[in-house]
């Protein structure tokens, strides 16, 4: 190691420093009265959480290279690429920790090692975005998993909240195995760990079964963490059971750091067989596409409705992931960055609506989709903003979510795959129905029983949902900057 | 080429073949070729030779579990402290550094447990 490589991971030292501030600060808080302080604010934490998040943000920036910063003897990369990823990342996470303090207070349980534990996940997915080493990249998977695991227990009286959190780390721990399997079984065929050397040799050897297996293993093993049909049986329970900001964390964050490793990966490690691995994920596509889009028609409860709806987005991604192999050009990927930055903005906020209504009426509202009905007139701008969000995950001109959906498409009808992307557009038609069912119940239904809610939407939670609607609006009617930015990433990623 | 291909295929499924095949074979052979004493006391659950009592299925103090956890951190520490020490001369003061950094960050955990009362017994 020398000491110019620590530059590259300021970002991560950032968050590793505001992490152990909130780790510390908790431990010598003076404790008042014992049994109200879970309800109580946590400025300190919160405040020490959005620092460092936004931090990294802006170390990230400032870090703008002219050329790649190739450090710890090539196992990670700070360039353009990691620097789109450390922004999003950071953002995600920024919104996710302006959700969280009200939700927690109304359910007695606001501690500030939540902030802690957020910010470690969020240090194990910029290493994730930057990794281009498999151990490197293993290492930084397991980081954000376990504090994931640890995150989705956090209500631990709680019966789901146990169940989400155990079958998280059951499923994650399977999964970890697989690709570990298959990352042993690559370094067995080629003597390396990096992404450049196996791609090499790899490269060489053509479609040997051996290298496929082991292509194979590291796929499915990835293929649990984008929550890709099959392999995406743990996602409703996990994203029901867990706490609803984190929740919204979960369904952008992690899945958005999976894909990123994905993309490295496959392009930099398993170019040799590109065509093969894009038929897998083709399959995986068709599949978790068909998965998310018809069981989300039958959900009664509006969080695990958009837990599959997560699964169905992320189907929509593999099809971009697999036009990158079939066509051997970075073109699809680009469309599934701009499908990520928007989905980030989009998702987070339609979750954070849910947990906007749940901070409000924790015990009268239970996500289903009889107690929106009415809420819309009753309280026209959260219905506004639901709505929003709703539209965007349909794909509806005007909105991130089109956008998104148009690049990744049409990079799927230029790799000459134009009936995959027919099958993608006749589900996101599908989707339709699930999405603006929602709103038509918010704004067309008389209620049984009138949703009371407190208080209207202020503090923090108020800020981040406005971000997530400007963003999703900006996204969808002036997409040139990001598209501008994913050009720079993709100029310079392939270096 | 498809010879080569053929072969491969048949040392992988060589491979799984032996893989399974030793681990059935061993569970079969010492199922088959132990000597067998049927006692009702063999039966049943060994507790250093007391004579268990109760169901194993109470709750245990959770600090058994802080300890445990405690000690897998911290004995893992001395293990990374092991070879670094012992190639330190030639890693430079870079090394040094890097080991205060390591633990510096350790201490916080153990700060945090300290002050969270899981070194408290009463």
């Amino acid at each position: 190691m020398k000491a110019a490589d620590l530059i590259a991971v300021i970002p991560e030292l950032v968050l590793l420093v505001a992490a152990c501030a909130v780790l510390l600060a908790e431990a010598f808080r003076k404790e008042r009265e014992a049994s109200s302080l879970r309800g109580r604010p946590r400025r300190v934490a919160v405040a020490l959480a959005l620092a460092g998040t936004l931090g990294s943000v802006v170390a990230s920036l400032a870090l703008v290279p002219g050329e790649a910063r190739v450090t710890f003897n090539a196992t990670f990369v700070l360039d353009e690429w990691g620097i789109f990823f450390n922004v999003l990342f950071g953002v995600a996470a920024a919104l996710t920790v302006l959700l969280s303090p009200r939700y927690l207070q109304a359910h007695d349980r606001h501690l500030g090692e939540y902030y802690a534990l957020l910010l470690f996940t969020l240090i194990g997915m910029d290493l994730l975005a930057g990794a281009r080493d498999f151990l490197v990249f293993y290492v930084a998977l397991e980081l954000m998993a376990i504090s994931s695991y640890l995150l989705a227990a956090f209500f631990r009286y709680r019966l789901r909240s146990n169940e989400s959190s155990l079958k998280y780390f059951l499923t994650g721990a399977f999964a970890s195995a697989v690709l570990l399997y298959g990352i042993s079984l690559l370094y067995g065929q080629t003597g390396a760990t990096d992404y450049w050397t196996i791609g090499r040799i790899l490269g060489s050897e053509g479609a040997a079964p051996a290298v496929l297996l082991s292509v194979f293993l590291v796929g499915v093993g990835l293929a649990f963490k984008v929550s890709a049909a099959p392999f995406h049986m743990w996602t409703p329970d996990v994203y029901q059971g867990a706490p609803t900001p984190i929740t919204a964390f979960f369904s952008v964050g992690p899945k958005a750091a999976a894909f990123s490793v994905i993309i490295a990966a496959f392009i930099f490690g398993f170019g040799g067989v590109a065509k093969e691995w894009s038929v897998f994920f083709i399959v995986l596509g068709i599949a978790t596409m068909l998965v998310g889009n018809v069981v989300a028609l039958v959900q009664t409860n509006v969080k695990r409705m958009l837990a599959y709806s997560s699964i169905a987005h992320a189907g929509y991604m593999l099809t971009g992931l697999a036009a990158v192999g079939w066509s051997r050009d970075v073109y699809p990927a680009m469309g599934v960055l701009v499908y990520l930055a928007a989905y980030t903005f989009m998702n987070l906020g339609a979750f954070g609506v849910l947990g906007y209504l749940k901070t409000e009426a924790p015990s009268s509202f239970d996500y289903s989709l009889g107690r929106l009905a009415g809420l819309g007139r009753r309280s026209p701008w959260v219905g506004l903003l639901f709505s929003l969000f709703l539209i965007s995950l349909t794909g509806i001109p005007g909105t991130a979510g089109f956008i998104g959906k148009f690049w990744v498409f049409s990079g799927v009808v230029l790799a000459d795959l134009w009936w995959l992307a027919v099958i993608a557009v006749v589900l996101s038609a599908v989707a339709a129905y699930f999405y603006l069912r929602v709103i038509i119940y918010m704004f067309f239904r008389e209620p049984e029983e009138q949703l009371v809610l407190d208080r209207p939407l202020r503090g923090g939670a108020a800020v981040a949902l406005a971000v997530c609607a400007i963003a999703t609006v900006v996204i969808g009617v002036l997409p040139a900057r990001l598209w501008d930015a994913v050009t720079e990433v993709f100029a310079t990623f392939l270096g | 080429m498809v010879n080569s291909t053929v072969d491969l295929v048949i040392q992988l499924a060589l491979m799984f073949a032996i893989g399974a095949g030793m681990a059935i074979m061993f569970i079969t052979l010492s199922h088959l070729l132990s000597p067998k004493s049927k006692n009702p006391n063999k039966s049943q659950p060994y507790e250093c030779g007391v004579v268990p009592k109760g169901d194993a299925r109470t709750p245990f103090n959770v600090h058994y579990y802080l300890v445990a956890v405690l000690f897998v951190l911290f004995d893992l520490e001395a293990v990374f402290i092991y070879p670094w020490a012992v190639s330190l001369r030639g890693l430079g003061t870079a090394a040094l550094i890097e080991m205060f950094f390591f633990i510096g960050v350790l201490l916080v955990g153990y700060l945090y447990a300290w002050k969270k009362g899981v070194f408290d017994w009463e």
